[in-house]
C-alpha cells in the first residue's frame, strides 16, 4: 500500500469524512501527497473526488478528520486564506472572468498573493504582476491570446487559463479538477507535457476520467469509490488490482 | 466602466465646462436646481461605487446621505454658523462610521437578501429621525448653514452670491468625487472590486477576502455620500426625514438606471436628466411621478446601457462600433 514518506509529504489527510445530511460523500479517506509527485484520484461519478478537492481547497468543511499541510492542520482555515498558504486550485467547470481580457485573468490571480502591494497604485504602473501573468500565460501556451476577452476563447484555451490562474499564484500544491475536460486531442498532449513539466516544482493532485492521460503521468493514484478509498499506489499496482478491475476499470486492464 | 478613447474625454470635460457656465446665463430658480441637480449627481455617483462597479445593490445608501445632513443640523442647529471645513468632515466621518456598522453586518449576505437588509438597516435610521425628536422629529428641522471660511477669513457673500457659491461648490466636489473614482477604480483595488463584480466566487478561490474588500467599498461608498448629504444641508439649510428613507435610496438606484450602469459618468447624467425631467413633468402636469416613471422605463427598454450609451449617428462619427461586444475594457 501506500509508501508513504512522510519526511517528504505536503499534504496528508487523515480519515476525511464529510457527510451531507444523511449522505456521506467522502468517507475516511486518507492520503499523502508528496513533493515533486503527481498522484491522481480516479473513480467513477459519485465516488466523491469533487468534494474531497472542495474539502481541500476549504469550500468545504470536513465532518470529522484532518488536512494536514506542512505539519500544521488547516481543516478550519477558509478557502481565500489556503491560495495564501500555497494551495491552488482549478475547476471542474471553467469559473473565470468572462468579461475580462485573458491577461487580467491571470493578473488578478497574481495580485491575490502579492505581498505589500500598495492597493491605491494604478494596476497599469505595477509591471511586476503583469510579468507574473504574462509568464503564466506562456507556460501554458496562450500568449498569443493575452489580451482577448476570456469569454470569447475557445473551450478549451479557457481551460488553459484556468491553469494559468492557478500557476500565477506560485502555489506549493496545484488541485488540479478534471482539466483535461473540454480540451481537444492536442491541447490534451500540451497538457501532458505541462503536468511533467510542472510536478518538479509543485505537489500535483489531479483529479481526471481520462484513464490512458492518467496513466501517462501519475506517480501515484487513489482510486475512490462511494467515497472510500478502494485502493491506492503506483500505476502498476493499481493496474494489476483485481477489486479496482472489477469496480472501475473494466476493458481498460 | 472609465472612459477611454479622447473623444469621451473631451465630451466629459465640455460636460463639466457647460455646468461651469451654467449661472452666468440661468436664473436664480435655476441655478438652485443646477445645485439641487448636481447633489443627487453625486448621491448617485457614490452609489454607482457599489452597484455599477462591485455589483452590490444596496437599497439603503440615503441612510449615510440623510446621516451627513443631519450631523450638519447636530452640530449647527441654530445660532454662529460652522466652517465648511468643519461640518463636511465630521459629516463624512459620521457617515463613515454608520457605513462601517451597517456593511459589517449586511454584507455577510448576497443579492436579495443584502437588497432587504441594507433597506432594513436604512429604514431603522429613518424611523430614528421620524419618531424621535433628536433632529426635529417628523417636521423636519431649520439649520444654520455652514460658511466658506478658513480661521479668520471668510468668503463675504450676499443673499444673492450665496446660491451661486453653492453651487460651485457642489460643482468642484462632483468633479472631484469622480477624478477620485476614476483613480480607484484603476487602482489594483478597483481591480479587486471588478472582480468580485464578475465572478465572486472565483476571487475567493483565488484568494481574496471579497467581504474585506466589499466592506471597503461599502465604507468609501457612505464617505461620498456623506459628501452629497452635507452638500444638500449646505444648500437647503434643512433636514427631515425623508433624507434618509428608501424612497431616496431608490431615487439613486433609478438615476443609474438611467443614466447606466456600466459607466462612471452615466449616474451623473441619469441625476441631471431625472432632476430635469422632474421639473418638465411638473410644468406639464399634475401627475409628475407617472411621467418620470414612463421615461425611465422607455429609457431603460430602449437604451439598454443607459443615456451613456447614446452615440452620435454613425454619419456623423464614420467610426462604426462594432456591436454586442463583451465589455470591451481595456487593461494594462
Amino acid at each position: 500500500m501506500a509508501d508513504a514518506g512522510t519526511a517528504s509529504a505536503i499534504l496528508a489527510t487523515e480519515g476525511l469524512t464529510r457527510r451531507f445530511g444523511g449522505l456521506v460523500a467522502v468517507r475516511d479517506v486518507s492520503l499523502t501527497l508528496n513533493r515533486g509527485e503527481l498522484h491522481a484520484v480516479i473513480g467513477p461519478n459519485g465516488a466523491g473526488k469533487t468534494t474531497l478537492v472542495g474539502l481541500l481547497a476549504g469550500e468545504l468543511r470536513p465532518s470529522a478528520g484532518r488536512i494536514v499541510l506542512d505539519g500544521a492542520d488547516i481543516g478550519g482555515v477558509p478557502a481565500w486564506k489556503r491560495t495564501h498558504l500555497g494551495i491552488g486550485r482549478s475547476f471542474q467547470r471553467t469559473n473565470i472572468f468572462p468579461t475580462l481580457p485573458a491577461l487580467e485573468n491571470v493578473r488578478l490571480a497574481a495580485q491575490a498573493v502579492a505581498r505589500g502591494a500598495n492597493l491605491l497604485r494604478p494596476a497599469a504602473s505595477d509591471t511586476k504582476l503583469v510579468e507574473t501573468a504574462q509568464a503564466a500565460l506562456a507556460r501554458v501556451g496562450l500568449s498569443g491570446v493575452a489580451a482577448r476577452v476570456a469569454g470569447t476563447l475557445s473551450n478549451g484555451e479557457q481551460r488553459q487559463l484556468e491553469i494559468a490562474m492557478t500557476l500565477a499564484a506560485h502555489p506549493k500544491v496545484l488541485l488540479l479538477d478534471e482539466p483535461l475536460a473540454g480540451m481537444g486531442p492536442e491541447e490534451g498532449q500540451r497538457l501532458t507535457g505541462l503536468l511533467k513539466d510542472l510536478v518538479r516544482e509543485h505537489a500535483i493532485l489531479l483529479i481526471e476520467h481520462d484513464m490512458d492521460f492518467v496513466f501517462a503521468v501519475a506517480d501515484r493514484m487513489t482510486v475512490m469509490a462511494e467515497g472510500t478509498v478502494l485502493a491506492q499506489g503506483r500505476p502498476d499496482d493499481i493496474r494489476a488490482n483485481r477489486e479496482v478491475q472489477d469496480a472501475y476499470l473494466g476493458g481498460h486492464a | 466602466m472609465l472612459p477611454q478613447s479622447l473623444g469621451s474625454k473631451i465630451a466629459l470635460a465640455a460636460g463639466a465646462l457647460l455646468l461651469a457656465l451654467l449661472p452666468l446665463f440661468a436664473s436664480p430658480y435655476y441655478v438652485e436646481l443646477g445645485s439641487y441637480a448636481l447633489i443627487a449627481a453625486m448621491l448617485a455617483l457614490s452609489l454607482q461605487l457599489l452597484v455599477g462597479a462591485t455589483g452590490i445593490v444596496s437599497l439603503g445608501h440615503a441612510a449615510f446621505y440623510g446621516l451627513a445632513a443631519y450631523t450638519v443640523y447636530f452640530l449647527t442647529p441654530d445660532g454662529a454658523p460652522r466652517s465648511i471645513f468643519v461640518t463636511l468632515p465630521l459629516a463624512v466621518l459620521a457617515s463613515g462610521l454608520l457605513a462601517l456598522l451597517v456593511g459589517a453586518l449586511s454584507l455577510r449576505t448576497r443579492g436579495f437578501f443584502l437588497l432587504m437588509v441594507t433597506l432594513a438597516f436604512g429604514q431603522m435610521v429613518f424611523f430614528v429621525f421620524h419618531d424621535t425628536k433628536i433632529g426635529g422629529g417628523t417636521d423636519g428641522a431649520f439649520l444654520t448653514r455652514p460658511i466658506i471660511a478658513l480661521f479668520d477669513w471668510q468668503l463675504p457673500l450676499t443673499r444673492r452670491q450665496r446660491p451661486i457659491a453653492v453651487y460651485y461648490v457642489a460643482l468642484v466636489l462632483l468633479v472631484a468625487m469622480y477624478l477620485f473614482l476614476v483613480m480607484l477604480l484603476r487602482s489594483l483595488f478597483g481591480r479587486v472590486l471588478e472582480g468580485i463584480r464578475v465572478n465572486e466566487h472565483r476571487m475567493a478561490a483565488l484568494g481574496y477576502s471579497t467581504y474585506r474588500y466589499k466592506l471597503a467599498a461599502f465604507v468609501v461608498a457612505g464617505m461620498l455620500a456623506g459628501v452629497a448629504g452635507h452638500m444638500w444641508a449646505m444648500h437647503r439649510g434643512f433636514v427631515n426625514p425623508e433624507l434618509v428613507g428608501w424612497h431616496r435610496s431608490a431615487e439613486a438606484l433609478l438615476m443609474i438606471l438611467l443614466g447606466g450602469l456600466g459607466t462612471l459618468h452615466g449616474p451623473i447624467l441619469g441625476a441631471l436628466a431625472f432632476t430635469g425631467l422632474g421639473e418638465i413633468a411638473q410644468l406639464l402636469t399634475e401627475r409628475k411621478l407617472l411621467v418620470e416613471g414612463a421615461v425611465v422605463l422607455f429609457v431603460v427598454l430602449a437604451l439598454p446601457q443607459g443615456l451613456s450609451g447614446l452615440r452620435l449617428p454613425r454619419i456623423l462619427t464614420r467610426k462604426a462600433e462594432p456591436a454586442g461586444r463583451l465589455e470591451p475594457e481595456p487593461h494594462g
